[in-house]
């Protein structure tokens, strides 16, 4: 089964970068390359952990759980709404930096997303 | 390890040495479910909990314990974790298991007086959800249902959605009091602002108001406490506790009865600290698994012929001038 990357669920914005395929065997690879922007949530752990991108990246989280989940940052500038099972989550990384972020329901789960221009 | 003054045999509760657990210095925590479980096959009914000075005693089966009910006692109910909007396969019917719940209340010989529930009204904060949650409840025949949130209806917009619909009478930020049959009851909230990698939170704003709130009250008149997260730490790495707690609790050391009561876990587990007893409670819509057992504290996949002994409500019995109250946890299923 190929999940390709292709619009935000929730509407704000479109993908800015197209995903790559990913083959799911049962679960989702861990993607380690600068094009990914897809994070999965899966036992209550988001995939990859730490995610470096490039600043006007867009990264896409989807939830494949049966609990909800959400992605916020501590300052709650990156703040979805509750994620539902197969819900999805956008955020456009503009500037260099180190984006810590969690989910409210679960604030034992955590994740980094490294923005870097080179 | 600190007890009370009650050295008689404990036989009924004493927990197997596998479910027992040194908690902190002076307590004991009991996985009491297992100890329930047990005496219900063996009895055939719901078990009457009684705390005596404070230790959790099973004095008999629920009809006795009912008989015995004075005209001047009171009972009230705790119902939580009903999650509507919950949907997948560990209960696709919460609205079902809830009904049942809720016939099981209306069944109780002493009519409850109120009904406090300790929060996860709705499942993803939607106004659908506490709408037909409001709805749902009505079906109990109380005066009353007194509410706290959980962390499951302040998801999108904090506060504002579930205060909307379960706002106290008196206003104000979610948390309250109120005194009814000579007894203090204080709602708390420890399910907004919530940070990474820390458990739950009162918040300076709410303890100083707990602080002022229990100034009036004598110290023999008996406190119950309600709040979504248990207010002791069942387990940390799963969120199950909350970290300001102990100032709460310093609030209330020199009362002769407090009872906390909690949702959240999904399960009964209790703790007895001096004059201070902490149970958690039953969902009505799902099980979650013990503490570190399993890789999260998400809904737990049983036998459908099991779901029912997992799921349920608690009656709580009080009688004037003394420092027990009687707890009745009521699966919906019980052997007969």
């Amino acid at each position: 089964m190929a999940t390709i990357l292709a619009k935000t669920v929730h509407g704000c914005r479109r993908a800015g970068l197209i995903g790559i395929a990913l083959l799911a065997l049962g679960s989702a690879s861990p993607a380690q390359s600068a094009d990914t922007t897809m994070i999965t949530i899966q036992n209550y752990a988001f995939m990859p952990p730490e995610l470096v991108v490039k600043p006007g990246t867009t990264v896409t989280w989807v939830n494949k759980d049966d609990s909800p989940h959400t992605i916020t940052s501590a300052d709650r500038v990156v703040a979805s709404k509750a994620m539902d099972t197969d819900d999805q989550y956008s955020f456009t990384f503009e500037k260099e930096g180190d984006y810590k972020y969690f989910c409210t329901l679960h604030p034992y789960m955590v994740g980094l997303v490294k923005v870097r221009a080179q | 390890m600190s007890r009370t003054n009650d050295n008689s045999p404990d036989q009924t509760i004493a927990p197997a040495a596998e479910d027992a657990a040194e908690g902190t210095e002076g307590t004991r925590l009991l996985v009491s479910r297992r100890a329930a479980l047990g005496c219900m096959a063996w009895a055939g009914a719901g078990i009457l909990w009684s705390v005596s000075g404070g230790v959790p005693r099973s004095i008999g089966l629920i009809g006795e314990a009912e008989a015995a009910t004075k005209a001047t006692d009171f009972t009230f109910v705790q119902i939580s974790d009903t999650h509507i909007g919950f949907n997948k396969e560990a209960n696709p019917d919460v609205v079902g298991t809830l009904r049942r719940a809720m016939a099981d209340v209306n069944a109780l010989k002493t009519p409850p007086a109120f009904v406090l529930h300790t929060g996860d009204v709705s499942h993803l904060s939607k106004p659908e959800e506490f709408a037909q949650a409001r709805d749902l409840l009505q079906e109990l025949k109380v005066d009353k249902i007194h509410f706290v949130p959980g962390e499951h209806d302040t998801l999108d917009n904090g506060m504002e959605g579930f205060l909307k619909v379960f706002a106290p009478e008196k206003g104000g930020k979610g948390w309250y009091s109120f005194d009814q049959n000579g007894v203090h009851f204080v709602g708390l909230v420890n399910v907004v602002d919530l940070q990474p990698k820390m458990l739950a939170t009162l918040g300076n704003e709410q303890l100083e108001w707990l602080e002022d709130d229990l100034k009036g009250v004598k110290s023999s008149t008996p406190v119950v406490v309600f709040a979504h997260i248990p207010l002791w730490t069942v387990y940390e790495p799963w969120g199950w506790g909350t970290a300001d707690s102990a100032k709460a609790i310093s609030y209330l050391k020199r009362f002769g009865s407090v009872t906390v009561l909690n949702g959240h876990i999904h399960q009964v587990i209790q703790k007895v600290e001096g004059h201070v007893t902490y149970h958690t409670a039953m969902s009505t819509a799902f099980p979650q698994p013990k503490p570190g057992e399993g890789p999260a504290p998400g809904p737990m996949k049983v036998p459908a012929d099991q779901l029912g002994k997992l799921l349920g409500t608690r009656s709580v019995n009080v009688v004037p001038g003394k420092k027990q109250l009687a707890l009745v946890d009521m699966p919906l299923d019980r052997s007969v």
